[in-house]
């Protein structure tokens, strides 16, 4: 085989990470627009099963409900995350959020195919509420590039993290009543 | 099943409900579980010596799937699934200090079922899967046995793995070509560390990483170190370093990420503390500092992201701190074999006023140059210098920035507000922040951390930036056995440039680790086609030979990786046929590489002893590229004759082989006899078919 040396530099490249992510990020607006509920709560028990195509194991819980922010729930609502343990058999799904019973959190929850609520955007969806009542983001999921400097292209939103319940949720409700009547304008 | 049956059920086995780990215990950032005992146990597989994975045969090119609601083309028509997944899996065998290994991927029907002990991969297709996967890109399902016994036939002891299978989000756009911002071979890396019982790592750059990127293609040292850790091979070289992170009151910090950084030798390694504040990692032999950063509100890592339950208990006020201080860190040797105890590491008290910045990449000592910043890693060519720019998090021009890394420093000075260029959004106001980084030209590569400082409160950003080998130019992709130009699927090609290899390297037999597949990455280089990897048989700093793969026409993108470092595409142009002899240089001519039926070299023996030259009336064996397209990147275990119209011209004669196939990879055999018209001498010689000829410049010795 021909062995030859010939160079031409035709200039450096430079190359950054490409903008994919595990999870998807989801900014303010698109965690509450993507929950079909939002409230406040204490996880009161906790359990394991296999779904109904007895493919998943997940662990559910239950919500003691305190105040509702988006949706209708009665005095307790059900939810559900992948993974947990079930007679002997233990499945991890990478990234799931878990919530330990007589926790406070305010959280956003999303209906599945199958039917059951689980916790919006892998996490981002869970707030705990510590002792002065402000939440606390359970997952840092800052995945996404924001683009095109000197302008005010669209960027994502930290989270609610540091907040009062009180200032959360005047601004859950605030963001539900604009879609609202962005939905009413259509 | 009712929910009261299930929670008795759970109360009388008390089964452990969530995942979490034990650092202290294990190092790194693996999966465990606590058991009935309440003992943490790691998560492992006792398959790691052959792990068979099997890709569903929806997955393949241009494939779609409206699981998800609406159409969409999962696998860009461009891709090559296969050599993804080969690739990925590729990668982890490579870890030598290792006792892993994945199989060649095998094909399946099946579709994803913890319960079937088939480990598949597959397009999320139901109800459970779109559930389970929640919007994510893709998941891992490592299903474990909690307690010892037999599942299967096979005896198990507890946290074993007994089946993982991965799952493609059917919303999301995969590709290996970069027409999609969604890597395959990427994913699937990441994916394969989450089977092997990884979990997410504090660092930045590394593979296992929670946010998939292009260079999560390229396992880190923390990567490399996890996989060793847990399945060791018996040449292992790695040392224990164990310690102990206290704050000022002598109470424990606990899940505090720990960093360890050897500066000279470029390995960075992570981990995480115990509940009691102690750590215990292997790592290369070398010398390392280290420091211990919390899980604060404002990092980019936070416990949910490394599946801890919400019970665990993590120790967040306090600020970065390295043993020894900073600005004189304590170095720690880490000996192979050995066990190193490190005196206790206390941090300093308080709450950072610093957040994670968003992160980009801009020209060394300019100003703009910023389009785009993120909470990932950044990737930058070393040989060069760079602008690192920092945005947000409490980040101003007042900060002192400094880098820990091999061969990568600060420039002094050049920590400035950079004001031309700003950003909308939550960043509206929030000062742009550039520092010059010089990066010494490197073989591998490493990650670098910065430490940013403004008056007493101190971050890290932890592997921020991999620092891989000089970016490889690409000057001509020709046939390997001439100047042409023109490329045929499944042949020889010749890729020329610069800082293409680091050094001279021939394929060997350990390269070979696929089944039937040839080596796609050798040296830490690769090269893709429109995407898809191919196979490589030699590299050199200013040539790679690699075979294209089969499936190309017209246009097509050529690049290199050269450990991790990313050539820009060279457009080379595909054609269905282009015959070249393949030959060798002897004094001043070039002979074909044909041999006797004894097998004995064809060539004039005055210019390269020990050959002799054709005869009249003799039939001869010779080796062609290009003659036709054929398939790319794996051992032909059965030749393909090769059916259409071919001749040789020898001077002015003629000849048509009495036989012609596809022998080995890329290579075509011609049995021809010498016309007996010809008198002795030295004739050119030329291959036709398909109304193309090969390039003329060969010559053939006729004798006696």
């Amino acid at each position: 085989m021909h062995a030859k040396s010939r160079v031409a530099i035709i200039g450096l490249l430079m190359l950054r990470a490409a903008s994919a992510t595990s999870v998807p990020q989801l900014s303010f607006e698109q965690l509450t627009d993507t929950s079909d509920l939002i409230a406040t709560g204490s996880v009161t028990q906790s359990w394991t099963a296999w779904d109904a195509e007895h493919k998943y194991i997940w662990t559910h819980y239950q919500l003691s409900v305190s105040s509702v922010k988006k949706g209708a729930a009665g005095s307790s609502v059900e939810f559900a995350e992948p993974g947990g343990a079930v007679d002997g058999v233990g499945m991890d799904i990478a990234g799931s959020v878990s919530y330990r019973t007589g926790e406070n959190v305010l959280i956003f929850l999303q209906r599945m195919p199958n039917g059951y609520l689980r916790t919006t955007g892998w996490g981002q969806g869970k707030y705990s509420i510590d002792g002065a009542g402000r939440l606390r983001a359970a997952a840092s999921l800052r995945g996404l590039e924001i683009v095109d400097g000197k302008s005010a292209a669209a960027a994502p939103v930290r989270s609610l993290d540091g907040m009062t319940v009180t200032e959360a949720s005047q601004r859950i409700a605030d963001r539900v009543r604009a879609a609202q009547s962005t939905e009413r304008g259509q | 099943m009712t929910k009261s049956s299930v929670l008795t059920r759970a109360i009388a086995l008390v089964v452990p409900m969530t995942l979490w780990m034990d650092p202290a215990a294990f190092g790194y950032i693996r999966q465990s579980f606590v058991d009935a005992k309440g003992v943490v146990v790691p998560v492992q597989r006792i398959d790691n010596t052959g792990i068979q994975f099997y890709l569903n045969n929806l997955i393949v090119p241009g494939v779609q799937s409206s699981a998800s609601g609406s159409a969409v083309t999962v696998i860009s028509p461009g891709s090559d699934p296969v050599s993804a997944v080969t690739s990925a899996a590729a990668t982890w065998n490579a870890v030598a200090t290792a006792n892993v290994h994945f199989l060649p991927v095998l094909s399946t029907a099946r579709v994803i079922d913890p319960m079937d002990f088939q480990m598949t991969i597959a397009i999320g297709s139901t109800a459970s899967d779109l559930s389970a996967l929640g919007g994510a890109v893709a998941i891992t399902l490592d299903s474990y046995v909690t307690g010892a016994g037999v599942l299967n036939g096979v005896n198990y002891a507890e946290g074993n793995i007994y089946d993982s299978d991965i799952v493609l989000n059917p919303a999301v756009k995969f590709s290996t070509d970069g027409s999609t911002s969604t890597d395959l071979q990427a994913v699937m890396t990441h994916e394969f560390g989450h089977s092997l019982s990884a979990n997410h790592s504090g660092l930045l750059g590394a593979t296992m990483f929670q946010y998939a990127s292009l260079n999560e293609r390229y396992l880190s040292v923390d990567d490399v170190s996890l996989v060793t850790s847990a399945y060791p091979a018996s040449t292992a070289s790695l040392g224990t370093i164990t310690g102990k992170v206290v704050a000022s009151d002598g109470s424990a910090v606990q899940n505090g990420l720990v960093t360890m950084i050897d500066t000279a030798g470029g390995n960075v390694v992570g981990s995480l503390t115990g509940t009691d504040g102690s750590y215990t990692v292997q790592a290369p032999a070398a010398s390392y500092m280290i420091y211990v950063e919390p899980m604060a509100a404002g990092s980019i890592v936070q416990p949910a992201n490394l599946y801890f339950p919400a019970s665990t208990v993590v120790t967040t006020n306090f600020q970065t701190t390295a043993l020894g201080g900073f600005s004189a860190p304590t170095q720690l040797t880490v000996a192979a074999g050995k066990t190193t105890t490190v005196p206790n590491l206390t941090v300093t008290a308080g709450t950072s006023a610093l957040q994670q910045p968003y992160i980009g990449v801009g020209k060394a000592g300019g100003s703009g140059s910023i389009g785009t910043v993120a909470s990932l890693a950044e990737v930058a060519p070393s040989g060069q210098s760079i602008d690192i720019a920092l945005i947000g998090g409490g980040i101003d021009g007042t900060v002192a920035i400094q880098a820990l890394g091999q061969g990568v420093s600060v420039q002094p000075g050049s920590v400035r507000v950079d004001s031309s260029v700003s950003f909308g959004g939550i960043l509206t106001g929030m000062p742009l922040v550039r520092v010059t980084l010089n990066l010494t030209s490197r073989q591998t590569s490493t990650l670098a951390s910065l430490i940013i400082t403004k008056g007493q409160s101190t971050i890290a950003l932890s592997g921020v930036a991999v620092i891989v080998p000089p970016t490889p130019v690409i000057s001509s992709v020709n046939d390997a056995e001439s100047a042409r130009t023109s490329i045929v699927p499944g042949e020889w090609v010749a890729i020329y440039g610069s800082n293409l290899a680091n050094s001279y390297y021939v394929w060997a037999g350990t390269d070979f680790v696929s089944g039937n597949l040839l080596p796609v990455r050798i040296n830490g280089v690769s090269v893709q086609f429109n995407g898809t990897p191919a196979a490589v048989y030699f590299t050199l700093g200013t040539q790679i030979n690699a075979q294209a793969p089969s499936g190309l026409s017209g246009n097509v993108n050529v690049t290199v990786s050269n450990n991790g470092s990313y050539s820009a595409p060279f457009v080379a142009t595909a054609v269905p046929v282009a015959p070249s002899l393949f030959n060798y240089p002897a004094g001043s001519n070039f002979y074909p590489a044909a041999v006797h039926l004894s097998g004995a070299i064809v060539g004039d023996p005055s210019a390269l002893a020990g050959t002799t030259k054709a005869l009249p009336g003799e039939t001869i064996v010779f080796f062609v590229n290009g003659l036709a397209s054929s398939s790319g990147g794996s051992i032909v275990s059965a030749a393909v004759p090769y059916t259409n119209p071919v001749t040789l011209t020898i001077g002015t004669a003629t000849a048509t082989p009495s036989y012609a196939g596809l022998v080995a990879a890329g290579e075509y055999q011609l049995n021809v006899t010498i016309p007996t018209t010809l008198a002795p001498g030295n004739y050119p010689i030329t291959v036709s078919t398909q109304g193309q000829t090969s390039p003329s410049g060969i010559i053939l010795p006729v004798g006696p």
